[in-house]
């Protein structure tokens, strides 16, 4: 919403500067988002007049005029050489005279001196709207009304000095949509005088029905249309625009001037926020109703769209179909032309329901819509009936017709029980009665005050059906208020409270330590939170990493194999499309951007949702948050007091050992990865992630000259810690033997170890793998393991027999289970 | 006889120039072995008169002592000389760089999350999570928001089915909270939120802290004081200026805007604030009645407040980011300035 300062101020006084009065709309809720002067700073330019206007006698493009530049018809007149093509003799038009400084781009200036032009002395220039800089073109002069007085300053004949303020309106505030309603804002702001326009009666001159054939507007749309006026209006005159002074209002509104029936509706929505509609009186055939539209119906809009209508809008048809969506936009069908002799103008009220969420569906764009859905002043409507066929009668002269009204203004809203005890309560502040009383007077407000309720309460049940219930004897002060029609945002006690704090300022109210119930919080030390998690990785020299959740298509494809993934309906981007059932595919992509980057060495991990679609009663997605690693180049970073090893399985494997030893390893095939070196993840015979290389394949495909080792994992996994148990550290020695078998080179190790945990006695307290050996001395699909085994007993010194007694009954298990052979 | 003090001092004056431990035992050999000087003299004594002996025996074992003194004092002087020798043979270049592993890092937007709920965390809030994907009931309509009003619009809502949307805002998890837990309540909700829009201030992405908090004695007062208290220690700036204005969030009422004074230029005007020497930070309000009274809430009992911050406006005041894009694009050079 942009407003002149000049128009506000006619409507409400005002005596801040604009810094000030933008900061007290800021406060307020109103936030201005610009101040902008509507012209540049320029002086001693004034309104001349050309007197005569002669070819330039050295340049044929040029004209040699007299002008007269002062106010006084006996003055010299001035000779000046102007470039213009629209020059003439008669015109008057902005002056700049020697000594004026006129604005250029970027800030410089030009001084206009005398001085000669093709050897003829000029002594000022003649100026365009651009040239003054307060137009982005122009084509020639800037041609000022004929009624402008010779002699006074341009800035002083167009009204320069203006203001225009932009403001951001949050959607509550509809109401301040329009001059009125902000220069009724500023008066509950400031607490400065209101001086809105005093609108008066057309008396009609045309008789109902005369030559017209209509009378009233059949309501069939219930409470979304509740009222309807409208008036036949006949023309006496079409001028092709409308006169400078509502030009300019408008565009310093930020509307674009078209032509006078369309700049009067225009200018009635913009001063008191009410929409009208001006159709083609000829165009309109028989009976006019307001209807929802039917299943099939079309219509062909103002702006040239044809649109497929929707039956939750809202229309105004004639008997032949719809004629325009209503509080939306009009059809062309019915559109005023040229030829228009006579209009019917429209001033009706619509519930915000039934326009809400319309220009979205049909991609429209439109003022009245932005006001409707926002909500209009309901009891308006024949104020602003007046006030437009006024303004159209004054641009084009004519004879109006009696308003005729259909339907009844909808109820007004119940009044509303405000207690001064809650708002004490609620916004942590007290206040007196009467300075609530003054707050809701400078907004306007109906209300009454009653003291000791409810006992002297004076109200029927129906009007106080939304809020009787609160109150009780110990609300010794409460207001009665009615909410303004015009306030859409105002409806329950809240709302009341907001306006109260918002009047005060609610820089006013104290910033105050919070008042509660002092208690510790649970705290699970079987949950390891994912910022423990995320630290251990980073102690581990992986960097943190944020994807986007939605991802490519063809990433789902190569990296999960998932063809049904979760898809974006409206993506911003193709390669946004879906959402992610896996973080590599954002690793591979934050590996490939870095290392076009040159980055050698990446170890980066992810903690974050992925989405399945999932067949459940409470949510049809399953939503699991993940832990990623990728780790790809030297394991270690280059330096000086080790040797270079690119990073394999094993160190990944040792990573996520760290965070969860309990996890059982199993070679498997992974879509993704290095069929040989991949391997399923299980916690509790549950299969949780995957740990390998990535396939040969896709690296190639993503441009990676190795692969690197890749790690998903679900994070509840990892979340879940057990707690601690004590049991008492032995007293007796421990004995270490080692154990050195030869088995098959296929059979995985993780299945020895298994097996010699599960068989060893108590007195085992450690088994570990210290040796891998293939080779010289050993047959051909063989290999030697050597396990260190630490022995120690609770209750005494282990004997050579004890201990020969275990390390056979070992031996024995690992012959007969993997026909192992004892390495002497 | 000799003068054995004559033998010990010469003794001496040998032992103090000697520095191998083989030339220290000769020495030691010569006066005090068994054909040393000093063992000689003790020999002769058997000569001497038995009244003159003790005396003589006297003198020589004082003898013997300094000689054995000096001996020792060199072999220890020697030992610690071959000491020195070898540690400092063994000496490091201690200016090397260390071996092995260094540290990764957190996201910057992680390392601020953390943060903004160590903060929060420290004044009793829990810290929950939810989904992402979430119903339009949640999303919406259970936060006061119908379909078609007009705030829908202000979302610029991914859609990924015909109810369900890539949640716009933390807020709905006041909604699942609420219904979860008993009250009095008191919770903060970090999270990654999606909203339609991409350009210079713009990602489809973010996050968001959403922050809740009803019980029987939330004011709009101590809600301002919990948010100021938060921005002075979130930024360490104990005389951070902060303003509150009236705004519209559907979820609350009264609705505030929190601003905070640049904390760049310290509210003179600069490119960080646009010139105004104020920055939007956060938008809160106290929970509107409309969102309490359908989970059965008493709102005569309890009141609540609530607000949401942008995480990654948050991370780019606090560590100086000038371009958001910055932190999705996981560029490692610019990761690595947050270790």
């Amino acid at each position: 919403m942009k407003v002149s300062r000049h128009w506000l101020q006619e409507w409400v006084h005002i005596e801040q500067d604009n810094a000030a009065l933008a900061h007290l709309l800021t406060m307020g809720g109103l936030e201005v988002e610009a101040i902008d002067s509507v012209a540049p700073a320029f002086s001693k330019v004034v309104v001349a007049q050309v007197l005569t206007c002669e070819k330039h006698p050295q340049a044929d493009r040029l004209h040699l005029c007299t002008v007269q530049v002062s106010s006084d018809p006996n003055a010299q007149p001035l000779q000046i050489v102007c470039g213009a093509p629209n020059v003439k003799a008669g015109l008057k038009v902005p002056c700049a005279q020697v000594g004026a400084v006129l604005p250029l781009a970027e800030g410089k200036t030009l001084e206009i001196k005398e001085a000669p032009v093709r050897g003829v002395v000029s002594s000022g220039m003649l100026c365009s709207a651009k040239e003054l800089g307060i137009a982005e073109e122009s084509d020639g002069l800037l041609i000022l009304s004929d009624d402008t007085p010779v002699g006074i300053s341009l800035r002083e004949a167009l009204d320069l000095d203006d203001t225009a303020f932009t403001l951001k309106l949050t959607p509550n505030r509809g109401d301040c949509l329009s001059v009125k309603g902000l220069a009724r804002e500023v008066s509950a702001i400031t607490g400065q005088e209101l001086k809105l326009p005093v609108v008066q009666a057309i008396q009609a001159q045309l008789l109902a029905g005369q030559g017209s054939g209509w009378q009233s507007v059949n309501l069939q749309a219930g409470s979304a249309c509740p009222i309807y006026l409208g008036r036949v209006i006949r023309l006496a005159s079409r001028p092709k625009q409308s006169p400078a002074w509502l030009r300019q209002r408008l565009e310093r509104s930020g509307i674009r001037p078209i032509e006078p029936v369309v700049d009067a509706t225009n200018y009635g929505l913009i001063a008191l926020g009410h929409p009208t509609h001006a159709f083609d009186h000829a165009k309109l055939h028989g009976q006019i109703s307001v209807r929802l539209a039917q299943e099939g119906e079309e219509l062909e809009l103002l702006n040239g769209s044809q649109v497929k209508l929707r039956t939750d809008s809202l229309l105004i048809a004639d008997e032949k179909g719809p004629m325009a969506l209503a509080g939306v936009m009009g059809g062309q069908a019915s559109s005023v032309s040229e030829d228009t002799q006579e209009i019917f103008l429209e001033c009706a009220w619509f519930d915000p329901d039934a326009i809400a969420g319309r220009t979205r569906h049909y991609t429209l764009n439109s003022e009245a819509a932005h006001r409707f859905e926002r909500g209009v002043d309901p009891a308006g409507v024949m104020e602003v009936m007046e006030f437009v066929t006024s303004v159209l009668l004054d641009l084009c002269g004519g004879e109006a017709g009696p308003v005729i009204q259909s339907g009844a203004l909808p109820k007004p809203k119940a009044i509303v029980p405000v207690r001064l005890a809650r708002i004490h309560r609620v916004l942590g502040l007290h206040f007196n009665a009467e300075e609530v009383k003054a707050l809701f007077g400078r907004l306007g407000l109906n209300f009454a005050v009653q003291e000791d309720i409810p006992a002297q309460l004076d109200l029927t049940p129906e009007q106080l059906k939304q809020g009787a219930h609160l109150l009780s004897p110990k609300d010794s002060t409460v207001f009665l208020v009615t909410p303004p029609s015009y306030r859409f945002d105002l409806n329950i006690e809240a709302d009341f409270i907001e306006e109260v704090a918002r009047l005060h300022g609610y820089d006013h109210i104290p910033a105050e330590a919070p008042q509660g119930e002092l208690s510790l919080l649970p705290s699970r030390e079987s949950l390891r939170p994912s910022k423990v998690i995320a630290q251990s990785l980073v102690q581990r020299d992986y960097q943190e990493v944020i994807t986007y959740s939605f991802i490519d298509r063809d990433w789902e494809k190569d990296f999960s194999a998932n063809d049904h993934p979760v898809e974006v309906i409206n993506p911003i981007a193709s390669q946004m499309a879906v959402m992610r059932s896996s973080l590599i595919g954002g690793l591979v992509a934050t590996l490939s951007s870095n290392l076009k980057r040159r980055q050698e060495r990446v170890r980066i991990f992810e903690i974050g949702r992925t989405f399945y679609h999932q067949v459940d009663e409470n949510s049809p997605y399953l939503q699991t948050q993940k832990l990623g690693v990728l780790a790809y180049g030297p394991v270690v970073a280059e330096q000086w007091g080790q040797a270079a090893r690119g990073v394999d399985f094993f160190d990944v494997k040792a990573d996520l050992e760290a965070l969860a030893p309990e996890l059982e390893y199993q070679a498997a095939s992974h879509v993704a990865l290095h069929p040989g070196r991949t391997s399923v993840l299980k916690h509790q015979g549950k299969e949780v992630g995957w740990l390998g290389e990535l396939h040969p394949v896709l690296a190639k495909k993503y441009d990676l000259p190795h692969a690197p080792i890749l790690l998903e994992i679900d994070l509840g996994v990892l979340e879940r810690l057990s707690l601690p148990r004590f049991s008492e550290p032995s007293r007796f020695q421990a004995v270490r033997r080692d154990l050195a078998v030869v088995v098959d080179d296929a059979l995985p190790v993780g299945d020895v170890l298994s097996a010699l945990k599960d068989h060893a006695p108590p007195s085992v307290v450690d088994v570990g793998l210290f040796d891998v050996y293939r080779g010289t001395g050993l047959p051909e699909g063989k290999k030697s393991l050597a396990f260190s085994m630490t022995l120690q007993d609770q209750d005494k010194t282990l004997t050579d027999a004890d201990i020969e007694a275990v390390t056979s009954t070992l031996t024995a298990v690992l012959e007969q289970r993997f026909q192992a052979v004892l390495r002497q | 006889m000799l003068d054995p003090h004559a033998i010990a001092a010469e003794a001496v004056a040998v032992l103090g120039d000697i520095d191998d431990p083989a030339t220290l035992e000769d020495v030691k050999a010569r006066y005090l072995g068994k054909a040393g000087s000093l063992t000689e003299l003790m020999k002769q004594l058997g000569k001497l008169d038995v009244a003159e002996r003790p005396a003589a025996g006297a003198k020589i074992n004082e003898a013997k002592q300094q000689v054995e003194a000096a001996l020792n004092a060199q072999r220890e002087k020697i030992a610690n000389r071959e000491l020195e020798k070898k540690l400092s043979a063994e000496a490091l270049d201690v200016t090397l760089p260390g071996r092995g592993l260094h540290t990764g890092g957190l996201h910057p937007v992680s390392r601020t999350l953390n943060r903004i709920t160590d903060l929060f965390h420290s004044i009793g809030f829990d810290v929950a999570d939810g989904p992402e994907i979430e119903s339009d009931h949640y999303n919406f309509t259970a936060l006061n928001i119908p379909a078609n009003h007009p705030a829908r619009a202000m979302h610029d809502t991914f859609y990924v089915g015909t109810h369900d949307v890539l949640r716009t805002h933390t807020s709905p998890m006041q909604v699942r909270y609420l219904e979860s837990h008993l009250l009095p309540v008191k919770v903060i909700v970090p999270g990654r939120v999606y909203r339609c829009d991409s350009d210079m201030t713009h990602t489809p992405m973010f996050h968001q802290v959403e922050g809740l908090w009803v019980a029987e004695k939330v004011t709009f007062a101590g809600l301002k004081g919990v948010l100021v208290d938060f921005m002075r220690r979130f930024f360490e700036q104990e005389e951070l200026r902060a303003r509150f204005r009236p705004s519209f969030f559907p979820f609350t009422e009264p609705s505030a805007e929190m601003d905070i004074g640049c904390v760049s230029c310290g509210g003179a005007g600069c490119r960080v604030c646009s010139g105004t020497g104020w920055l939007e930070v956060l938008g809160c309000g106290m929970v509107h009645p409309n969102v309490l009274e359908p989970l059965g809430i008493d709102t005569e009992k309890y009141i609540g407040f609530a607000f949401g911050l942008g995480v990654e406006r948050l991370a780019m005041l606090r560590y100086g980011v000038n371009d958001l894009r910055l932190f999705f694009e996981n560029d490692l050079r610019f990761l690595a300035q947050f270790r």
